[in-house]
Formats: C-alpha cells, structure tokens, sequence
C-alpha cells in the first residue's frame, strides 16, 4: 500500500491501528492510513461501512456519544490526540468540521462565523470583522451577504447555508477541514458550488470529505480511501485506484456491483 | 363496498356531532364567563378595595396580589426549571442521578395541588416560619411549576438537530457554552411558550395559595414578602362561598377578568408555538 | 486550567445544583406530608380507613375518612366515566375523521380550556349550573352530578389531546395498509390504530384519572359537603381534597385534626405517585 507518488508528499495526519466501538459493536478494525497536507482526502464506501464513524473520530466528535470507545492512535502535529491531555478545544480549533445537514445557529450571519472567534477570546472588534469577511470570502459567500451581515442565518438558502458553515468552520483557521456529505441535502447547483469551493479551499487546507457520491469522489478528490465492513480495504492517488484497483472489493465496488 | 361507506358514515356523523357540542359548550362557557362580567368592568374596579361586605368597590388589591405573586413565582421558577430541563436534555437522563431526578420531576407533576398547599404549609409557613404570606405562597407555587416548565424546556431542547450541538462543538465550544450560547437561544421560542403556559396556569391556581398565603379580605396591602395577600383566584372563591347573591356580581366580574388574563396569556404562547412551527 | 474551563465548571455545577432541587424537593414532600400524618396515623389508627364518621370538632373527635375516601373514588369514577369515552371520540374523530379546519379549531379551543382556572369553572357551575341541577330533584346545591360536571370540563382538554398524540405517534402507513385491503375508516382507527396506540392511550387514561382525584377547588365550590357515602347523583359528598382545603383554615397547627388532614393529603399522594410510576413505565415500555 506504500506508494511511490506519495512518499514525496508531506503527512499531516497518521492513522495508526486505529479501533472504534459502539458498546460492544466493532465499527472500524484496525485502520492505518495517512492523510495528505493540502490534498483532498475522500473517504468512501457502502452506508454502515464506518466512514462517518472514522471522520468523527479525527477531531473526536464522537466523544460526545456516550458508548463510543477507541484503540489505537491517531497521530497530529506528533502527538496521538486521544492522548489523555489533549486539550479537546483546541484540537477542535484546528481540525473544523462540517456537517451532512447545514446548521446555522440561531444569530445573525455575521455572529455565526464570529462565534468561533468570540469563545476563543479574539475580543477586538476591528480584527474579528476582518477574520470574519476573509472567510465569507474564502467560502465564497461574501458577495452574496455583504450587505445583509446582520439577517438571521436561517433566512439563508441551504446552499448559502452550508457555505455559511464553511466559513463559521474556517474563522478559527482549521489545518484539516473534515466534510461530512457536505453536499447530500443541496440541489445540483448548490452542490457544483460547494464542490468548486473545496477544491478552490485545498490550496490551504487539507480537506478529508466523506461521501457515497462516487462520482464527487472520483471528481474533485487527490486520494481516496475506500472502506467496507469498517476494515479499509484500499487506499491511494485516486488516478490511479480509480483506474487499477488493487482490490476485488474495490473494483466490484467502484463498478457499482456492491453499494 | 356499500356497507362499509355507511360505517363510517355514520360513526363520523355521531363523533363530529358530540365533538361540536363539546366544543360549543366549552365556547359558550368561556363566552358567558366573559360576557357576564365585563359588564361590571369601570375603571374604578380595577383600582379601588372591596367595599361594603363585597357589594361595591373593586378588585385593585387582588390584582395587585396576584402580579407579586406571579413575577415572584417566575422569579424563581424560570432558572429552576430552565436549568432542570437542560439537565435533563444535556446531562442525562442516563446517569444513576439523572434517572433520579427524572423519575423526580415526573412525580411532581401529577402530585394533587392540594397536596403541594400541604407541603407549602408544613415547610414554608410552620417550619420555617414565613407564615401566611406572599413568600410561602410564591415557593410553594413555584414547586409546582417547576415540572411544566422543566419538562417543556427538555422536550424543547431534545428536539433541536444533533448536528447544532456538535457544530459548536466542532469549533471548540464547551459544553456549557454550546447550552447557553447555542441551544438555549435555538429553543427561544418553545421555552417562552413553556414559560407562558406556566405562567398562565399558576395565576389561576386556587388551593395551596388558600393554604399558604391567601388572606380573605385586607385593608391595607402588603408592606413586606411575609404578608398575606388577597389574589384573584382566592377572591372569587372567598366570594361565590361566603357571600350571597348581592356581593355575585364581583365573582363573575373578576372571574371575568382572571379568564381573560389567562387567555390573553395563553393566545400569545400558541401565537409563538404557531410561529415555531412555520419556520 | 484556562478561565473558560473554570467558566465551564462553574456552570454545570450550577446545573447540578439546580437540577437537584427536583429530588430534594419531592423527598421533602414525603418528609413533610409523611411526618405531620404520624400523630393521626398512631393515635387513631386503622380507624381512619374503616370508619365512616369524620366529626373532627365533636367531643371526643372522630376521624373516620372512609366516606371521604369512597367520596373521592366515586367522584372520580363518575367523571372518568363521563370524560374516557367523551375523550376518545374527540380524539378520534379529530384524528380520522376531521378536515383541516376542524382538526385546528376543535384542537386550540381545547387546548384553550386547559387554560381555564378551576375556581371559574366552580364558580360557573355554582352561579349558573347549580339552580338547574336543583329543580331537577338536587337538594343541595353542591352534588356528586354537578361535580363531576365540573371534573369532566376540567379533564377533558388532558383526555383528548394525550389520546389524539398517542394515535397520531402511529405510523401513518399502518392505517393505509389496513384501509388499502378495504377496511372502512373506522375499522382501521378502532381496530388497528387503537390497538397500536394502546400504551398511548393508557397513559393517557391514567394521566387523566390522577388529575381528577387531586382536582381540590371545583369539588370544593360544587360537591356538596357533607361526608356522607352518597346514595344517588344528587347527593352531596366530599371527596378528601374538599376536607383539606376547607378545613385546613381552621384547624390549630399539631392538633389531631391538623394530622389527620395531612393524613388525607399522604392518601392522595401516594396515590399519584403510583399513578405516575405506571404511568412513566408505561412510556418506557413502549420506547424500548
């Protein structure tokens, strides 16, 4: 599974060994992977294969779900983040998420991608105004809501909506953006929007996105993991897996003979 | 195929005929609760004290009375079953403690009114020696809001997206910054409503506030919380009871009166329910 | 530690704290009600359950509450007899039969009598009901009839809008399938909806017959009175909750009397705390 064309790329993210459980069901067995700096990382596979699973366990979301147990490491900036002091905050700070579902939070457009900045004590107005446009702009929703930064979030379009999360996720200036099928409840156009949007953004981030879209995989990803089973059966440059899977599983599924 | 059409036929005539006549009767009750007392309505009985064994006068006193009480009651009772309720939607109900306290607010709200006006008495009034006054009443009220709202703030909370709770998460909020910056805010509305609904419960609640801070009849207002105090619902049983046909008309009118209260009260929380759903 | 961690912790104590008020208070409740019924409980003993002679003033008293308590089983079977059926059909037409407009109208006018006080309803029934049920034969102008008039009204917005939730929690596509092999409208409500809605429905049932047996100030205003087992539905009667709330104004505190009305109140709470244990099992059982 090494390959050549990576080994030239730096690693932002270390998969190693990696175990989840929910009580006393297996989700994921023993992943090992790597992520890519700057690349976009899309994870695939059938619905139940553990892909959600394994995105919300990069920045611990999970956590939040009372059963969930893990093994194994997951190794950022040199250090396992389910280590014991890891300050769960700041992990969150640096590694954003957005989620299937656009949800905006019940303030103003302008509050909503201030909000990240607010709890993390970025008290000076004239600065959180500018994060606050740059990433408006970066999400590139900015010419659309310049003018109206004061409407409640909700009056938004779900396509706005989701890019206004975008932008809410990259005010704290993440490292890795996780998407979670950032696109499953947009309509075609929203959806080329968003997908413009996360290629435009992996110039500076690096993107891991979750998604039973083969095709969206296949279009705007660098490198593609594909699980089954929560076990990661294959993963590379998606050029090449896409055209050579090394595996009958990957094959059969990329042939869409399993979904 | 005929046969069947008749079933239905017919049940459905007789349900809707005995659910519009349920509902007629309630309209005509609140119609003629209304109707018959607004007729006594001036402005001088909104502000003056009962005179003359209750046949002249008015209800300023009792009106007064019950606007202590109930700002007292959400005094208290809006932290107490906010933060009961976002216990028991945030910090579970899966704990050993959580499904205590759940088990908790559940029981208190089937426990009989009568019962919490026993409680009120025994603790508030005897035991801790603050009488027959608007601070007995006011407490022992506030318990028994305590499950209206508490419950309504849980449900309305439960109901909000998981993805909105992990979103904050996902930027690093806290827990506690997520409920109060986030959630609380999202459920805006549904707790409002819940609130209201309490609120316009308790301000017609008769019984513990008989037991626990209601005088029959005063001259002077209250000059402090351990003073008793005339209210609205305590007045028209005070009357209707004790007095006869010509002290009547002050019953209906404040009866009158109270009703409106209430409904003006619980037209804004559906208003707002209403709303909540259209969005 | 950061400030926003200490911030953190400070406010789920708060939360704790607060949310613990709950179980203080309802162990309290059973402290207070439980302690203040002793002196009765001893002192009379088993008296008080079979004994129909409640003359609490007489010389020497006599506390006998089963007339009080046959007077509260009785008011509330009447009334839950009168508003069970009269609760279902509503919700049952609302949910089967009724169009838009009904369903919103029937719906929030219930809903709105919920909102309206008991002392009106009492007051209502006395000012404007009472002299009715008297010429047709009552001889008091309180009675078991008009307070059961008076406790169905009251109940019925519980009745109706908990069976209507129950039957419409059921999935939509049960009631399709029954009607798609040709079962009228009524037979796929009554025979299949009901039926999975039962848990619903007898949660309701249960909810609705707590909140009869502790309604205190309509029985109070318009049941007559006097302590007697009632013979016919124009005979008074005073249900325990009566006795409290018209006695308790004048009886000393730590007095017999006072004891044995708290004794009437222990009767009552324990019964809806029963009520409400199998009621919230009830509502397990059917999430598991």
């Amino acid at each position: 599974m090494f390959n050549l064309t990576a080994i030239r790329e730096q690693t932002i993210l270390n998969i190693r060994d990696f175990d989840g459980w929910y009580g006393q069901k297996q989700i994921l067995k023993n992943i090992n992977m790597d992520i890519y700096k700057n690349k976009i990382s899309a994870i695939i596979g059938p619905s139940g294969c553990g892909k959600t699973t394994l995105l919300r366990s990069i920045n611990r979301i999970n956590d939040e779900i009372s059963d969930y147990k893990t093994s194994g490491e997951i190794i950022f900036e040199g250090k396992n983040i389910y280590d014991k002091d890891v300050d769960l905050t700041l992990l969150r700070k640096k590694i954003g998420m957005v989620f299937q579902k656009p949800v905006p939070f019940p303030m103003s457009i302008y509050d909503n991608v201030a909000f990240g900045l607010k709890i993390h004590g970025i008290k000076d107005k004239r600065k959180r105004d500018e994060i606050v446009k740059l990433a408006l702009k970066r999400a590139a929703l900015w010419d659309e809501v310049k003018d109206e930064l004061d409407k409640p979030a909700r009056e938004l379009s779900g396509g706005q909506q989701q890019r206004l999360c975008i932008a809410r996720a990259l005010a704290v200036d993440p490292e890795i953006l996780l998407l979670d099928e950032p696109t499953s409840a947009l309509d075609p156009i929203a959806t080329q929007k968003i997908e413009n949007l996360i290629e435009h953004l992996s110039e500076e981030y690096t993107i891991i996105i979750v998604t039973h879209n083969l095709a969206q995989a296949t279009r705007i990803s660098d490198y593609m993991y594909f699980m089954y089973q929560g076990e990661l059966i294959e993963w590379g440059p998606t050029r090449i897996m896409v055209r050579s899977p090394k595996k009958q599983l990957t094959e059969d599924y990329l042939n869409g003979k399993i979904s | 195929m005929k046969k069947k059409i008749n079933v239905d036929f017919i049940v459905s005539l007789i349900f809707r005929i005995i659910s519009y006549m349920t509902f007629l009767v309630v309209v005509l009750i609140i119609f003629i609760v209304i109707a018959d007392g607004v007729r006594y309505f001036k402005p001088s009985f909104f502000i003056e004290y009962p005179k003359k064994a209750m046949t002249q006068g008015g209800i300023g006193p009792a009106i007064l009375g019950s606007l202590i009480m109930i700002s007292l009651i959400l005094l208290f009772s809006i932290p107490l079953g906010l933060l009961t309720g976002v216990f028991l939607s945030e910090y579970g109900s899966k704990s050993f403690i959580g499904k205590i306290i759940d088990i908790s607010v559940t029981s208190l709200s089937g426990v009989p009114s009568i019962v919490y006006g026993l409680f009120g008495l025994a603790l508030f009034s005897i035991t801790l020696g603050f009488g027959t006054s608007i601070l007995s009443g006011s407490l022992t009220l506030t318990i028994m809001t305590l499950p209206v709202i508490a419950s309504s703030v849980r449900e309305a909370l439960a109901a909000l997206p998981r993805e909105l709770r992990e979103s904050a998460y996902a930027l690093g909020a806290k827990k506690t910054e997520t409920i109060f910056k986030i959630l609380i805010p999202a459920g805006k509305n549904r707790i409002i409503t819940a609130i209201l609904i309490g609120a316009g419960r308790v301000i017609g609640e008769t019984a513990p506030v008989l037991l626990t801070g209601a005088v029959f009849y005063s001259t002077k207002l209250p000059k402090s919380l351990l003073d008793p105090v005339m209210t609205l619902p305590t007045h028209i049983y005070f009357i209707t009871m004790s007095y006869g046909a010509d002290a009547q008309w002050m019953a209906k009118a404040t009866s009158s009166f109270l009703l409106i209260l209430v409904l003006v009260i619980y037209l804004i929380a559906f208003q707002l329910r209403k709303e909540e759903k259209n969005v | 530690m950061n400030w926003r961690d200490v911030k953190d912790r400070v406010n789920k104590t708060i939360i704790f704290l607060f949310a613990f008020v709950g179980i203080v208070t309802v162990i309290s409740l059973f402290i207070f009600i439980i302690k203040e019924s002793i002196p009765a409980l001893t002192q009379v003993g088993k008296e008080i359950f079979t004994s129909i002679y409640w003359y609490p003033t007489y010389d020497p008293p006599e506390f006998g509450m089963l007339a009080m308590i046959v007077g509260s089983l009785i008011l509330t079977g009447l009334s839950s007899l009168f508003v069970l059926p009269l609760g279902y059909i509503i919700s049952f037409f609302l949910y089967n039969y009724a169009n838009s407009i009904e369903r919103r109208v029937i719906k929030s006018t219930i809903d709105l009598l919920s909102g309206i006080p008991s002392v009106i309803m009492g007051t209502f029934l006395f000012i404007y009901v009472s002299p009715i049920i008297m010429k047709l034969g009552a001889w008091s102008p309180g009675n078991l009839l008009t307070a059961s008039i008076g406790l169905t009204i009251l109940s019925l917005p519980y009745a109706a809008s908990l069976m209507e939730e129950s039957l419409s929690s059921v999935d939509q596509s049960l009631k399709e399938s029954a009607l798609a092999l040709g079962a009228s409208k009524f037979t796929a409500g009554f025979k299949i909806v009901t039926k999975a809605a039962s848990s619903g429905i007898l949660n309701s049932v249960i909810l609705t017959v707590n909140r009869v047996i502790g309604e205190t100030i309509v029985v109070l205003m318009v049941s007559g009175g006097a302590a007697i087992i009632p013979k016919s539905l124009f005979d008074p009667v005073r249900p325990l909750t009566a006795a409290i709330a018209s006695e308790m104004g004048e009886v000393s505190v730590g007095s017999l009397h006072y004891s044995a009305l708290f004794t009437a109140g222990l009767i009552l709470l324990t019964i809806s705390f029963i009520l409400t244990l199998i009621s919230k099992t009830v509502i397990g059982g059917k999430a598991e």
